[in-house]
C-alpha cells in the first residue's frame, strides 16, 4: 500500500511530539521508582517553568525564556548543518569560541552599546564559523569525517579556552596564593545585552534567537543558497550532477552553523554571565543536537523544542523543592532524543494504529 | 632561569617510573574503553556512547561495592568480594546500554550517532540524578569500604625498589586487564573465524549476509561487548583509581578512547599503544603541574591536554599516517 505524501508529513510532525510525551511518562515511572511523589514533582515542574500563575511567574518565565534562547539557537545551528548532510557535533567547541570571543570583546571594546553588542555578535559569529571551517577543510580536502573531526576540535578548543586562555593570559589576577581559577573580567556595561523588562530580567537575548529562526527559516526556504543547502543534503550526488556546487555549499553551511552557536555563546556571556567563567557546564553542544531532533530540524520546531526544554530546565530546578534532582532536566531531554533516534518504533506504532482510523475517517467524508 | 630548567628536566628524568606508573594508570581507563570503541566499530556500529557508558559504569560499580561493602562489612570473605561485584554491576550495567544501543541503531535502523549523544546526555543527567537520590549527596559519592585501588595486585617476585618494581606499583587488576585484553581482542579479529566475520559484516554486511553471516547478530553481540567494555572502563576510573563516583566522571574519557581508536587505525594494539601514548602526556602534565609549575608558563597546561585529540586530528587527515574507517561504518543494515 501506497502511504500519500501528506501522511508522511503528518506523520513526520506527530514523532517529536510523541517522542516528548513518552518521555514525559517514562520520566514520571522513574521518579517514581526512586521513591519521588510525581505528582508533585510535575506540579512544580510545570509551576517552575512559569506556567502556573502565581507570585513569581513572570521571573520565571524569564529564566525559561532565558534558556530557551541559548537552547534554541545551539539547536539551529545543529539544524542547519543537519540541513545540509552535515553533522555538526562540534557545536560545543564553536559555542565556547563564541563565548570566550564575547568575553574578550566585552572587556576590549568601550564604544556605545548599539555599537557594540551587535558588533561583539558579529565577531563572535566569524570567529564561531572559522573554527567549524577546519571541520569543513578536513572533510572536503582530506576525507575526514565531521563526527570526529569536531568532536575532537571540541577538546581541543575546550583545553585551549579553559586551560590556557582563561587562566593564562586572560586570568583575573587573583590574590597572590589563591589558585583557585577565576574565570575572565567582568564585560563592559556596553558590552551587556539590554533589558526589555528589566524588573524581571527579561532581556533581548530571546528577540535574538527568533531573529536567528526567522533568518534560517528564510535562508533555508527563500532562498536560492537555501534550496542548494537542502539539495546537498537530500543527495550529494544528484545535486553535484545539477550544477550545484557542492564544497561551496557544504563551507557556507557549516559556517553559518559555527557561527550560530558561537552566538549563543556570545549571548550567554553577554546576558546572564558577564565573564567567561572559571569551568563552563558541559553539555551545550549536546543539547543543541537534542534540541535539533526534537524539533524536526525545522527552524521554528527547533525554537519550540527550545521553549519547552528551556522551560523545562528551569522548572527542574523548582522539582528540587520536592527532593528531585534538577537533573532530571537533562534525564527528559535524553529520553526524548533517544525516542527521536528510534523513531522507527514510532513511525511503526503510529501508522499501524493511527491509519486505520484516518483511513475510515476519509472514507466517511466520501 | 637557564640552571632551573636543567634541574627540572634532570628531576623529571629522576620521576621516569612514577610517570610511567600514571601511564599505566591513566592509560589502562582509556584503552579498556578503546577496546569497546574498536570491536563496535569494526562491526560497522559507531559507538560515540562510550563516554555515557563509562559513566554509568562507574555509578553501578560504585553503588553495588557501596552496599555490598557495608552489608557484609562483617564477613571478610564476602567484604572481600564486594568490588568484585562493583565490577559485575559495571559489567552489567554496560551491556544493558550496549543492548539498547544495538536495540534501536540495528533493530530499528536509528541513527547511531544521535542515539549515542542521546545516550551520553542521559547518563549525564541521569547518574547526577541517581547520585542524589540514592546518596543523597551532589558532588560525590561516600567512598566504598573497599575499592580495587586498596587491593593493589603485588607481584612477589619483583623487588618493589627496583625500576619495574616502581612502574608496576599500586597498579590494580585493571591494569592488568589492559594489557592483556588488546591482545586477545587483536588475536579474535585477526586470527579467528568469528573475527573475520566480524569484520566482513562492518566492511560488507551484504556480502557478509550472502554468505550466510547473521549481520545482526554479529551486530548486536560487538556493541554489547562494546557497552561491557567501556562499562569496566567506568569502574576502573572509580574503583581502580579512586574509591568514589565523581560527578564529573568520566569527563571525556570516552572522547579521548575514540580518539586512541582512530589513531591507533581500528587496531586493538594501535589503540593500545595510542591509550599509552596519550596517558603519558597526561602524567607528564600532571608531574609538571605538581613538581615545577613554571615550567608551564613555557608549554601551557592547556597545549598539553589538546595535543592528544591534535594529534589526532593529523592522523585522521593524513598528514601523519593515515586513518581509514571500517567501510560499513554508521550505516544501518537492510536485509534486502
Amino acid at each position: 500500500m501506497i502511504i500519500p505524501r501528506l501522511e508522511e508529513k503528518k506523520i513526520d510532525f506527530l514523532v517529536p511530539f510523541v517522542a516528548v510525551l513518552t518521555a514525559l511518562v517514562f520520566g514520571f515511572i522513574l521518579i517514581i521508582l526512586t521513591g519521588g511523589d510525581a505528582f508533585k514533582g510535575y506540579q512544580n515542574l510545570f509551576a517552575g517553568m512559569g506556567l502556573w500563575p502565581d507570585r513569581a511567574q513572570l521571573f520565571r518565565l524569564a529564566r525559561s525564556l532565558e534558556n530557551a534562547s541559548v537552547l534554541a539557537l545551539t539547536g539551529l545551528s545543529v539544524a542547519l548543518a543537519f540541513r545540509c548532510g552535515l553533522f555538526n557535533i562540534g557545536v560545543e567547541g564553536q559555542f565556547l569560541v563564541g563565548a570566550i570571543s564575547a568575553a574578550y570583546f566585552g572587556i576590549l571594546l568601550d564604544l556605545p552599546s548599539f555599537i557594540t553588542i551587535p558588533l561583539i555578535l558579529v565577531i563572535s559569529f566569524i570567529h564561531g564559523g572559522l573554527w567549524a571551517s577546519i571541520a569543513t577543510y578536513l572533510k572536503l580536502k582530506r576525507g575526514v569525517h565531521e563526527v570526529i573531526s569536531t568532536i575532537m576540535l571540541n577538546w581541543v578548543a575546550l583545553n585551549l579556552i579553559e586551560n590556557y586562555l582563561v587562566v593564562g593570559p586572560l586570568r583575573v589576577p587573583a590574590d597572590p596564593g589563591v589558585v583557585v581559577p577565576t574565570g575572565t573580567h567582568t564585560i563592559n556595561a556596553t558590552a551587556q545585552l539590554w533589558s526589555i523588562i528589566p524588573a524581571i530580567g527579561l532581556k533581548v537575548d530571546i528577540i535574538i534567537a527568533l531573529l536567528a529562526t526567522i533568518a534560517i527559516y528564510l535562508l533555508l526556504f527563500r532562498t536560492s543558497l537555501g534550496y542548494e543547502i537542502r539539495a546537498v543534503g537530500y543527495n550529494q550526488e544528484a545535486s553535484r550532477y545539477s550544477g550545484i556546487n557542492v564544497d561551496r555549499t557544504m563551507f557556507i553551511a557549516m559556517f553559518i552553523s559555527g557561527g550560530l552557536a558561537a552566538i549563543s555563546g556570545a549571548v550567554l556571556v553577554m546576558s546572564v554571565l558577564h565573564s567567561y567563567p572559571a569551568v563552563f557546564r558541559p553539555g551545550y553542544g549536546f543539547d543543541g543536537i537534542a534540541m535539533a531532533l526534537v524539533g524536526n530540524t525545522t527552524p521554528f520546531g527547533v525554537l519550540s523544542a527550545g521553549l519547552f526544554f528551556g522551560g523545562v530546565r528551569q522548572g527542574a530546578a523548582m522539582m528540587q523543592l520536592v527532593g528531585i534532582h534538577k537533573s532530571f532536566a537533562d534525564i527528559l531531554q535524553a529520553l526524548a532524543v533517544i525516542f527521536v533516534a528510534a523513531q522507527g518504533i514510532i513511525r511503526y506504532l503510529l501508522i499501524k494504529y493511527a491509519k486505520p482510523i484516518t483511513a475510515t475517517a476519509v472514507a466517511e467524508d466520501v | 632561569m637557564f640552571r632551573e630548567e636543567v634541574l627540572a628536566i634532570s628531576v623529571l628524568y629522576e620521576m621516569l617510573p612514577t610517570l610511567l606508573n600514571f601511564t599505566l594508570a591513566f592509560g589502562a581507563v582509556t584503552a579498556i574503553a578503546a577496546m569497546g570503541g574498536v570491536i563496535a566499530e569494526r562491526s560497522g556500529v559507531i559507538n560515540i556512547a562510550l563516554e555515557g557508558i563509562m559513566r554509568i559504569g562507574a555509578f553501578t560499580s560504585v553503588t553495588a561495592a557501596y552496599f555490598w561493602g557495608y552489608h557484609f562489612s562483617n564477613d571478610p570473605i564476602f567484604f572481600e568480594l564486594s568490588p568484585w561485584i562493583g565490577l559485575l554491576a559495571a559489567i552489567l550495567g554496560g551491556a544493558l546500554v550496549g543492548l539498547l544501543h544495538a536495540y534501536i541503531c540495528v533493530t530499528w535502523k536509528g541513527n547511531q550517532i544521535v542515539n549515542g549523544v542521546a545516550i551520553n546526555i542521559f547518563s549525564y543527567g541521569g547518574m547526577t540524578y541517581l547520585l542524589m537520590q540514592i546518596f543523597g549527596t551532589a558532588g560525590h559519592s561516600p567512598p566504598v569500604p573497599l575499592a580495587f585501588a586498596n587491593r593493589p595486585i603485588v607481584i612477589p617476585w619483583i623487588d618493589p625498589y627496583s625500576f619495574l618494581g616502581k612502574v608496576l606499583w599500586q597498579q590494580t587488576v585493571f591494569t592488568y586487564i589492559a594489557l592483556v585484553l588488546p591482545i586477545l581482542l587483536y588475536l579474535f579479529l585477526f586470527e579467528t573465524t568469528w573475527g573475520l566475520r566480524l569484520r566482513a559484516v562492518g566492511e560488507h554486511p551484504r556480502a557478509a549476509d550472502t554468505l550466510g553471516i547473521n549481520v545482526f547478530k554479529s551486530r548486536y553481540f560487538a556493541v554489547i561487548v562494546s557497552g561491557v567494555l567501556a562499562g569496566i572502563a567506568g569502574a576502573n576510573i572509580s574503583l581502580g583509581i579512586s574509591n568514589l563516583f565523581t560527578i564529573h566522571v568520566p569527563a571525556g574519557g570516552g572522547f579521548i578512547a575514540l580518539a586512541a581508536m582512530i589513531f591507533g587505525k581500528w587496531n586493538p594494539l594501535g589503540a593500545l599503544g595510542a591509550s599509552f601514548f596519550f596517558a603519558f602526556f597526561r602524567a607528564l602534565e600532571v608531574a609538571i603541574a605538581v613538581s615545577f609549575p613554571a615550567l608551564l608558563a613555557y608549554i601551557p597546561r592547556g597545549v598539553f591536554l589538546a595535543t592528544p585529540y591534535l594529534l589526532t586530528i593529523l592522523v585522521l587527515a593524513g598528514f601523519v599516517g593515515r586513518a581509514v574507517p571500517p567501510q560499513a561504518i554508521g550505516q544501518p543494515y537492510e536485509k534486502g
